[in-house]
């Protein structure tokens, strides 16, 4: 038995859009399969080609994004730079400070050895 | 299963032998079995074993080589630390082998300079060709530089023989580990040492740049404000205080831009030393800080700014882009502000120095597009587009060469080329590679504390098993003879297999840490490039009005 739920009553906030496309497919299912049920005659005007049954359903499933998609980072110019304000942690930024010091070192000392 | 993923598995498994050893319980373990290596085996071999310092000297050794009969030199190239070191009374062993009983030479070159040489100032060479004898006991030979009274050498370098087992000796060899920053082979040298140090204690300059920031965040900006004032103008003499007094002067820099105080802004960002690690933000901020208008002006700025600042969601960036490229400067710190010829060739000037930089740097980028974007304003449109064109083919240069290298970096091609160059002190400190303009992102990873804090944790465990392959190695033909010899190769066996558990994993942790900061470099490049060419194609086409 399908339950169908109406869009007037109160929605859990926890249902996702994807979920309601899924219910909203097989609302469009079910008058096929009340007619299979009830095994009436088939009015003359209505001969031809007919899917009957479930496998002959059509079933659509409607996939709703249920996030904006992330703008692109092409168009987008670099930020401006700013200092991050962070505070400093000593034994880390010990080693920032001789990392620096070897590079400049080694920089002088080649500018002294070229001379 | 690649190479490096048998090792990781196989390190892996070895790792679940040893639940409970931590890293440093592993060092100390290494060190035990290896001084217990060295009793072994000391009195088995004659071993040569060379060292290189100084009693007190004044000179800076930069460079040595040593050549013992026919065999290939070693050539060892000293970093700054470790020439301090040597100053200070440290020995370098700079030689150790095994040589048959018998008549042997020793040829060297030791190269050295005065610590406050100019580029006027000539280097020293010393030359070193003499005989000697080796017996059955060790023997060392110490290359000691000659002291220097007013800028000239006193005596030539004397070579001083001893049998290496002096306490004096190890206690140099010890003292120079230590001082050149080197405390893994500092535990090597000597059984006292076997664990690596605590960490130093904080200096108060940084307990104090540390409560500005928390001042700022708190919202008390006056008090930072001194508080950043105070911290950067004094004095301050090690690498690490004077690294944290220009982050303070950028820091407060940077708020005088934010609160439109051009005047201010650049007096702190001319404070920060010109080739430091901050020197390039420094640069970028001087510039914005000529933009800025006059005291008397400055409240109506101070409200541009704010209606600025709170248009930063990307929505509106998304919105104002366009508008941002046809008018690349009315943003950032000059939001709605009117500029006249005299300031833009002021902060041209301050623009010109940054643009000339290590162009892999994204701070260096923008100040490439920054010169090409005052020029456009000024109407200089002829040099503008020859800016423009520069900075393409530099940015292209980039690009193609992060293109090269990410591959080698990301698969540990950066971690073997440091593993197998021992010749060079500068190469543990990568210091070497960042010269070299190609190598431009060595520089950005190494301002990257991740990066760093991860390389150094890597440096003692590949010390470590260094150690015990040489360790197992020198062990093995006397495993035979010699029970005790048998047994400690027994524990070295799971310890190798555990120091390379250690070591992989290390390295993992070096190729994630680097990784983040080649694609954010990869990411800006693109970026700015397309920049660059938009600007141009505007040019070459200016949209209609």
């Amino acid at each position: 038995m399908i339950r169908l739920m109406h869009f007037s009553q109160r929605m859990p906030a926890l249902i996702r859009p994807a979920t309601l496309a899924i219910v909203l497919a097989s609302v469009v299912s079910a008058p096929a399969l009340a007619e299979e049920a009830s095994g009436a005659e088939l009015p003359a005007s209505d001969v031809g080609t007919r899917i009957i049954g479930e496998r002959e359903t059509a079933a659509g499933l409607f996939v709703t994004p249920w996030k904006d998609q992330p703008s692109s980072t092409m168009d987008l110019t670099p930020q401006p730079y700013d200092v991050p304000l962070q505070s400093v942690d000593i034994e880390r930024f010990r080693r920032l400070a001789d990392y620096d010091r070897a590079s400049r070192d080694y920089i002088l000392e080649q500018s002294l050895q070229s001379r | 299963m690649t190479l490096g993923g048998k090792w990781c598995c196989a390190a892996l498994i070895v790792a679940g032998l040893f639940p409970g050893l931590s890293r440093a319980d592993l060092f100390e373990e290494v060190m035990a079995v290896h001084h217990r290596a060295k009793t072994l085996l000391g009195p088995q071999r004659a071993p040569l074993a060379v060292y290189v310092g100084g009693p007190g000297n004044a000179w800076l050794l930069r460079y040595a080589e040593v050549q013992i009969n026919d065999q290939p030199p070693v050539v060892y190239e000293y970093d700054g630390f470790q020439a301090d070191a040597i100053q200070r009374g440290g020995l370098h062993r700079l030689l150790a082998t095994d040589l048959p009983v018998g008549k042997h030479h020793i040829r060297a070159r030791l190269v050295v300079r005065a610590p406050d040489a100019s580029a006027a100032t000539p280097r020293v060479q010393y030359d070193i060709d003499e005989p000697f004898n080796i017996g059955n006991a060790p023997l060392s030979l110490e290359l000691l530089l000659p002291a220097a009274v007013g800028g000239r050498a006193i005596f030539g370098v004397q070579v001083q023989r001893g049998d290496g087992r002096s306490d004096i000796l190890r206690q140099r060899v010890q003292r120079y580990a230590d001082d050149a920053q080197l405390a893994w082979i500092a535990a090597a040298e000597a059984p006292g040492a076997m664990a690596l140090p605590p960490p130093p204690s904080p200096s108060n300059t940084v307990g104090m740049f540390n409560a500005a920031i928390a001042l700022i965040n708190g919202g008390r900006d006056v008090q930072a404000v001194e508080m950043l004032t105070k911290i950067g103008q004094q004095p301050v003499k090690s690498p690490d205080e004077q690294l944290v007094r220009d982050l303070a002067n950028l820091t407060l820099g940077y708020r005088m831009l934010r609160a439109g105080n051009g005047g201010a802004a650049a007096e702190a960002l001319g404070r920060v030393r010109s080739e430091g690690l901050y020197a390039n933000q420094a640069l970028l901020g001087l510039g914005w800080a000529s933009l800025l208008p006059t005291t008397s002006e400055r409240s109506s700025a101070r409200k541009l700014m704010q209606q600025y600042q709170e248009q930063g969601s990307p929505a509106a960036e998304s919105a104002s882009a366009d508008s941002r490229r046809r008018d690349p400067l009315n943003r950032s710190w000059t939001a709605g502000m009117k500029v006249s010829p005299a300031q833009l060739q002021q902060a041209l000037a301050a623009w010109r120095v940054l643009e000339r930089r290590n162009s892999f740097d994204p701070i260096v980028q923008e100040g490439m597009m920054l010169v090409a974007y005052a020029l456009q304003e000024l109407g200089q449109i002829d040099q503008a587009t020859r800016q423009y064109e520069r900075v393409i083919v530099r940015l292209e240069a980039v690009q193609q060469r992060l293109t090269e290298v990410l591959p080698q970096v990301l698969d540990g091609r950066l971690l073997a080329v440091l593993d197998a160059d021992v010749q060079s002190g500068w190469r543990r400190w990568l210091a070497d590679l960042s010269a070299d303009p190609t190598q431009g992102y060595i520089r950005m990873l190494t301002a990257d504390q991740a990066f760093i804090d991860a390389l150094e944790a890597r440096q003692p465990l590949a010390f470590q098993r260094r150690v015990l392959v040489q360790d197992d190695r020198s062990l093995a033909p006397l495993e035979a003879a010699n029970p005790v010899a048998a047994n400690l190769r027994s524990r070295i066996t799971p310890l190798i297999l555990r120091a390379n558990a250690e070591l992989e994993r290390s390295n993992l942790q070096v190729l994630s840490a680097a990784a983040p900061v080649m694609q954010s470099l990869r990411l800006t490049t693109d970026a700015y490039l397309v920049d660059a060419r938009f600007a141009l194609a505007r040019i070459y086409d200016p949209p209609s009005k």
